[in-house]
């Protein structure tokens, strides 16, 4: 088994704790350890586009006021539900873009020809979102959107796809992978109802 | 030396990676209502006619309606049965008037289109497995939004046609 095809498979699983995590606690805490995840692959981690883009959903959610105010801006209520919401699907989008870009460091191919296409979609869009922050935040739209492609056209035409370089899993890989499998399950037993009825101050988290 | 058919795959799996981030983008915009959505990732299967043939157009949906299910969590909810529908019949209705109509219709008309059939299709899921007759209520909001949205999005790919030198090169190179 090739390597890339190993952190793909984990990657999965990350996925899969992502959508079944509902709690906020939860997500949040899928989310740093992703992130951890991503930089040990190698990819970049930038605080302050993070910060912003959670503080930018969160707050555009509470548009639609939900549950109890909280305070008040004027007339304009900021409520919990609402914020909650908002943070979640915030972490929700941080969180997939980091395991988008843990997955694909190392290039991996899905078998069968569905398989090489979404392998590729998902390379073109963790290209999309690593480029995306490197536009001059003045130009217009459509300007940037050019220059968003015709940048990953080159860099795909100038470094071909299929010469990353294969590498074959060794034991402790296996071993390693399988530990951030675990955590992930670790982390939604604990959240779980069993996991509440052991340690009952997890049912108070968000 | 690389197939044109493998460039051609290449180029579904970009326009459906920008179809995957704008629904990360769509995703971040609040609803004041569930199920009503501005539909951005809709703008690479607006500017893909054209550019592709049919197998490689439906593909290219198959790969957005899956990429969204994922970014919103829904991909094992009933709620990816809208989003299939929705799409797979806004695509029919845009690849039909495209074909019948070709550069005679802007991608305004063709984005209205879609989005009719689109609104149609989601009603009638919601008629049968969740609204029931209260499908009635939602219709005309849901029909309005949707002739709003498509519009904007139809010109918006109308300028991007216009002016994106990437989208020249990609005609001149590949149709």
């Amino acid at each position: 088994m090739k390597y890339s095809t190993l952190r793909l498979i984990s990657g999965v699983f990350i996925i899969a704790g992502i959508i079944l995590s509902k709690s906020l606690t939860l997500r949040f805490c899928i989310t740093i350890f992703i992130i951890i995840l991503a930089i040990k692959s190698g990819r970049k981690f930038r605080l302050i586009p993070n910060i912003i883009l959670l503080i930018t959903v969160t707050f555009a959610n509470t548009l639609s006021p939900n549950g109890l105010v909280l305070f008040t801006i004027g007339t304009y209520p900021i409520t919990l539900n609402a914020l909650i919401i908002g943070a979640n699907k915030a972490l929700l989008l941080i969180s997939f873009i980091y395991a988008s870009h843990y997955m694909m460091s190392s290039r991996p191919q899905i078998p069968g020809k569905l398989g090489a296409l979404i392998s590729l979609q998902f390379y073109y869009f963790d290209c999309l979102t690593s480029k995306w922050h490197q536009i001059e935040k003045k130009t217009p739209i459509i300007s940037a959107i050019d220059q968003l492609l015709i940048g990953i056209e080159d860099e795909t035409k100038n470094n071909p796809i299929e010469q990353k370089e294969i590498r074959l899993i060794e034991t402790k890989d296996i071993f390693i992978h399988l530990i951030h499998i675990m955590v992930i399950i670790f982390l939604l037993l604990i959240f779980s109802d069993f996991g509440k009825s052991i340690f009952p101050f997890i049912a108070q988290l968000p | 030396m690389i197939s044109h058919s493998k460039i051609r795959i290449d180029l579904v799996a970009l326009f459906a990676a920008c179809a995957l981030f704008l629904s990360t983008i769509e995703y971040m915009i609040p609803k004041p209502i569930p199920f009503l959505r501005l539909g951005i990732a809709n703008i690479p299967l607006i500017i893909a006619l054209g550019v592709f043939n049919n197998r490689e157009y439906f593909l290219l949906l198959l790969l957005k309606v899956l990429g969204q299910a994922l970014i919103s969590g829904t991909i094992f909810s009933y709620i990816i049965l809208f989003s299939l529908a929705g799409s797979l019949s806004s695509a029919i209705f845009m690849l039909i008037t495209y074909k019948l109509f070709k550069e005679k219709v802007s991608r305004v008309g063709i984005s209205l289109s879609g989005a009719f059939a689109s609104t149609i299709s989601q009603l009638i899921i919601s008629r049968i497995i969740l609204f029931e007759e209260a499908t009635y209520v939602i219709a005309p909001l849901f029909l309005f939004s949707g002739l709003i949205s498509s519009i904007i999005l139809g010109i918006f790919a109308n300028e991007f046609i216009q002016k994106s030198i990437w989208y020249k090169n990609l005609k001149e190179r590949h149709v």
